[in-house]
């Protein structure tokens, strides 16, 4: 299949980016989305231009660090997929795609296709732990019993990647569902209720002072979200930041 | 406070707080103990200020708090649905009968409980309402400096909550006019020509406001809007106050059937009017 690729393209961190059109033959619907990339890089540095620069690791998604803008949806037009996961087969001989970086103040683009979501990382130390003295003696999992449907629900926050796909969904660029995945994550645990009232409220913080918007209720992080992160856990850290806040 | 003041020494640091002092990154107590108080007086004491300290930041912080915000706007919002559910109540008695509405019409507009007690309350209530939907608006697009070129909203959210802004100028526009039709024209009933208690005026005045079709036309638009605001609006700030579980289908339920019932009946009466002018 031939394909029209729109892509940014920007030196570094300070230079201002553009669109650059690029023709690509020769794709089979079979390649993942990436590959299909790597082949346009070889093209590329074959004709002795600079190849273009994304991010990619597991090419299994699971990683979370893949990260495209694919026609104007994170992570392209599949749902609960990241861009590794991406098949060309979802694309038409003759299909025009737009690639472009996650958008958002607080993920400023570091080259081409990559930005620094190092952002999700000073959330996560502001208070995505549990403190534990630990030891060599490993304590049975099961000594502290709990209950199975908030095991789960623990469990299935816990299943987010940290792609950042919800802030690059969201029309407001905010980082709710990331955060308060984190924060579901250990609320739901007895282990995680001890520091609760000091992790949403410290995590919380760490996020408006990163730059990200407030959350609107629109609902795109949750479709977009390859890990299907429930909005039922920015309910949650609402709920968690109100009582903290008020009961201290 | 005095007692406590002395008991903490103050260390050069400016603070709001004289016992407090910001040291690497963390707020630190400074204490000083010789002033004769018994280490049970001086344990109290620091428990006391500790506490009062740890509220005064907390409150700061839920102050700055983007999560704050939506709570005012959640709260504000659900303020302003209690009070749609008073107007259009009122308002439908327009249609049924003219003597109970101008029965109504005159207790608002002359009980000094509801002037000036829940008048201004109501006034604030749209005011906070709108003044943090702007500064919300201005952060979100500051979040988001540089923009896509291509951006598919319409593949994961729907219309009305992306576009909130936009729905709540119309309504905010709507209020100038509604302001200038009825209130402005109370005001200066009431207090500028300061005419007579009238109990029967209501109804005619408000009938004789919806013979020109622009107005009607107008109205009707910005019921339409408001309707779009609710539909996203109203479930909406359920799940800002961190209302989420088994009764949120329900209350999404409700929520909608409001958006789409409170601004038609609002409607039907406004076109109701302009349809049946009282002859005289």
């Amino acid at each position: 299949m031939k394909l029209y690729l729109k892509i940014w393209r920007q030196k570094d961190a300070n230079s201002k980016g553009s669109m650059v059109d690029y023709t690509l033959e020769g794709v089979e619907s079979d390649m993942s989305f990436l590959e299909m990339l790597d082949i346009l890089n070889e093209e590329l540095i074959s004709k002795g231009e600079e190849p273009v620069e994304f991010d990619h690791d597991c090419r299994e998604g699971i990683c979370g660090t893949c990260s495209l803008m694919i026609n104007g949806r994170p992570h392209g037009p599949d749902s609960m997929i990241t861009v590794c996961q991406l098949h060309m087969r979802s694309f038409n001989d003759g299909d025009e795609i737009v690639i472009e970086p996650w958008r958002a103040t607080a993920f400023p683009v570091i080259k081409d296709l990559i930005t620094d979501r190092s952002a999700f990382d000073r959330i996560q130390q502001a208070g995505g732990y549990i403190s534990v003295n630990t030891s060599g003696r490993p304590v049975d999992a099961n000594t502290i019993p709990i209950p199975k449907p908030n095991a789960d629900e623990s469990f299935n926050a816990a299943a987010c990647i940290g792609c950042g796909a919800c802030v690059a969904a969201c029309k407001n660029a905010s980082a709710m569902l990331f955060t308060s995945a984190k924060v579901s994550q250990f609320a739901l645990l007895p282990q995680g209720r001890i520091e609760a009232a000091e992790r949403v409220q410290n995590m919380v913080r760490q996020m408006d002072l990163e730059g990200f918007g407030n959350c609107t209720n629109t609902g795109a992080c949750e479709m977009e979200c390859p890990k299907g992160i429930s909005l039922e856990n920015i309910a949650r850290m609402n709920r968690e930041y109100l009582s903290a806040t008020l009961k201290g | 406070m005095l007692l406590l003041s002395k008991l903490f020494e103050i260390n050069g640091h400016k603070s709001h707080f004289p016992f407090l002092k910001f040291n690497k990154g963390f707020w630190v107590f400074k204490i000083n103990l010789n002033i004769g108080h018994s280490d049970v007086e001086n344990l109290l004491e620091t428990r006391l200020c500790r506490k009062f300290v740890e509220n005064q930041l907390r409150m700061s912080g839920l102050i700055k708090s983007s999560l704050a915000r939506k709570y005012v706007m959640a709260l504000s919002g659900l303020f302003l649905v209690i009070f749609l559910v008073l107007h259009v109540t009122i308002n439908l008695a327009s249609v049924i009968s003219p003597d109970f509405f101008n029965e109504a019409s005159h207790f608002m507009g002359y009980n000094p409980l509801v002037q000036f007690l829940m008048q201004p309350i109501l006034i604030l209530g749209v005011v906070i309402h709108f003044v943090m939907g702007f500064v919300l608006e201005i952060q979100n697009r500051k979040a988001r400096a540089i923009n896509y070129v291509k951006y598919k909203g319409s593949a994961n959210a729907p219309w009305v909550s992306r576009n909130m802004i936009y729905s709540g100028l119309v309504v905010l526009a709507f209020l100038v006019l509604h302001f200038y039709d009825f209130w402005i024209h109370e005001m200066s009933y009431k207090y500028v020509e300061a005419l007579p208690e009238d109990l029967t005026r209501y109804y005619h005045e408000t009938v004789e406001k919806f013979a020109p079709f622009w107005r009607t036309a107008l109205y009707v638009i910005s019921f339409v809007l408001l309707s779009l605001h609710l539909w996203h609006g109203f479930a909406s700030s359920f799940q800002s106050m961190g209302v989420n579980n088994k009764y949120t289908p329900g209350i999404t339920k409700f929520a909608k059937l409001f958006a789409v019932v409170v601004p038609l009946a609002f409607a039907f009466i406004a076109i109701y009017h302009h349809l049946n002018p009282i002859t005289h």
